[in-house]
């Protein structure tokens, strides 16, 4: 019983000895060096091994530049979306106006669409101008995802907003040339085409939503 | 001495076997290290992780010191166009390597886990800010692994928050991850953690 208790003080106090026989080696003399404080470095060695370290302001030069530019293709494109929702509602209301059966033909809505046509355009072009003259800061391309569908919806919204110049333009030849033949059926695409251009645009404007 | 008595005193040796305790050295990160980012959005949520971080450290006179570093470029969220504007966003090409250096108390392991609070300094798109970071050490004789997580207000790092339908990110970001290390003259994965190039590749 006598030498129960040493023993076991013997086995509470003795330190771990593993860790003390592996002490690590340093693995650098930088490191070896650094003290426990907040002053070290202990990648000193490695400063030059890493060069991909280096500051690189050209690059971050772009990487500002395009920040900006698509802030504004954002601000940009918003109101772009809101101006062709406007152009399509008074489209609507025009139509209404001047191409349905007994329509009443007063005109009222025809320089509010104009209007709206010229300042969707506008936006829509400038928009675009904006994300196609970026410049570029890093790799991007990642396979199909939300850009892709963004650059999908525009790509299409595009088409619409060619395709509502030329049913416009046809519209307004026909109704200057008082050539009514076909204007109906012209108007019924102009209609279609303006809501589904209306809906890509909001599809691409949404997409990053998700 | 009895039968009993050396039993009793092999029992006691048994039981009161000592925890692995963190020697005095360098350590260096290895396979298995990383961290990770979370945003917080009003749409929706956003994490990403990296495993191109790096990490050595210094255990001596009951402290720890430890600087670990990631390549600011190499986060990944799975989505490429976002990691894209995030890289922009925190000026990864004009500031290549995140940073942070950190000093605090050795714990002692219990079970082999002991938390300790790092004093740290965190170097994020260039601008210096001190932080407290709790670290979770599960210690075993040839590796510690910590893990650790704190928040950072990229308003105090001076980053511009982007936003989407005028709605800006959430300040404060959530980082949290892993270093898993081993003593520095330990067979190491070579280029298993090294950061790489930010910007383009």
């Amino acid at each position: 019983m006598r030498f129960a208790i040493p023993l076991f003080l013997l086995a509470v106090l003795v330190p771990h000895a593993a860790g003390a026989e592996e002490t690590p080696q340093p693995a650098t003399a930088a490191a070896q060096a650094a003290p426990v404080t907040d002053d070290f470095d202990f990648f000193a060695d490695r400063a030059a091994a890493v060069p991909a370290a280096t500051p690189d302001p050209a690059l971050q030069g772009r990487a500002d530049t395009r920040k900006a530019m698509f802030k504004w293709h954002q601000g940009l494109g918003l109101t772009t979306l809101g101006l062709l929702a406007g152009t399509t509602i008074v489209g609507q209301l025009n139509y209404n106006d001047l191409y349905e059966p007994n329509a009443p033909g007063t005109g009222d809505y025809r320089l509010a669409h104009k209007a709206l046509v010229y300042g969707s355009v506008i936006g829509f072009t400038a928009t675009g101008a904006l994300a196609l003259s970026a410049p570029e800061s890093s790799e991007r391309s990642g396979g199909f995802d939300a850009v892709s569908l963004h650059k999908l919806g525009v790509s299409l919204a595009t088409i619409g907003m060619l395709t509502q110049a030329g049913l416009g333009l046809a519209m307004a030849n026909k109704v200057q040339s008082g050539d009514i033949n076909g204007l109906q059926a012209l108007g019924d695409a102009h209609q279609i085409a303006g809501w589904s251009t209306l809906g890509l645009l909001a599809f691409a404007a949404t997409v990053y939503v998700w | 001495m009895s039968l009993s008595l050396v039993l009793t005193a092999f029992a006691a040796l048994a039981v009161a076997a000592p925890e692995p305790a963190l020697p005095d050295g360098m350590w260096q990160s290895t396979a298995g290290s990383k961290v990770g980012y979370h945003v917080h959005f009003s749409l929706h949520d956003v994490k990403g992780t990296s495993e191109r971080i790096e990490a050595r450290a210094r255990v001596a006179d009951g402290r720890i010191a430890i600087q670990a570093r990631v390549a600011s470029d190499s986060f990944d969220s799975g989505n490429k166009n976002r990691d894209g504007n995030a890289r922009d966003a925190i000026k990864a090409a004009a500031h290549p390597l995140v940073e942070l250096k950190g000093t605090g108390p050795v714990c002692a392991p219990v079970e082999g886990t002991c938390t300790t609070t790092l004093d740290a300094q965190l170097t994020f798109a260039g601008v210096k800010r001190n932080y407290q970071i709790p670290v979770t050490l599960k210690v075993s004789e040839r590796q510690i692994e910590g893990a650790f997580a704190f928040t950072v207000l990229l308003s105090e790092h001076q980053i511009e928050r982007p936003s989407l339908f005028f709605k800006t990110i959430d300040d404060n970001v959530d980082i949290s991850g892993t270093l898993v290390m081993t003593p520095a003259g330990a067979p190491q994965p070579v280029q298993a953690s090294t950061p790489a190039p930010a910007g383009n590749p």
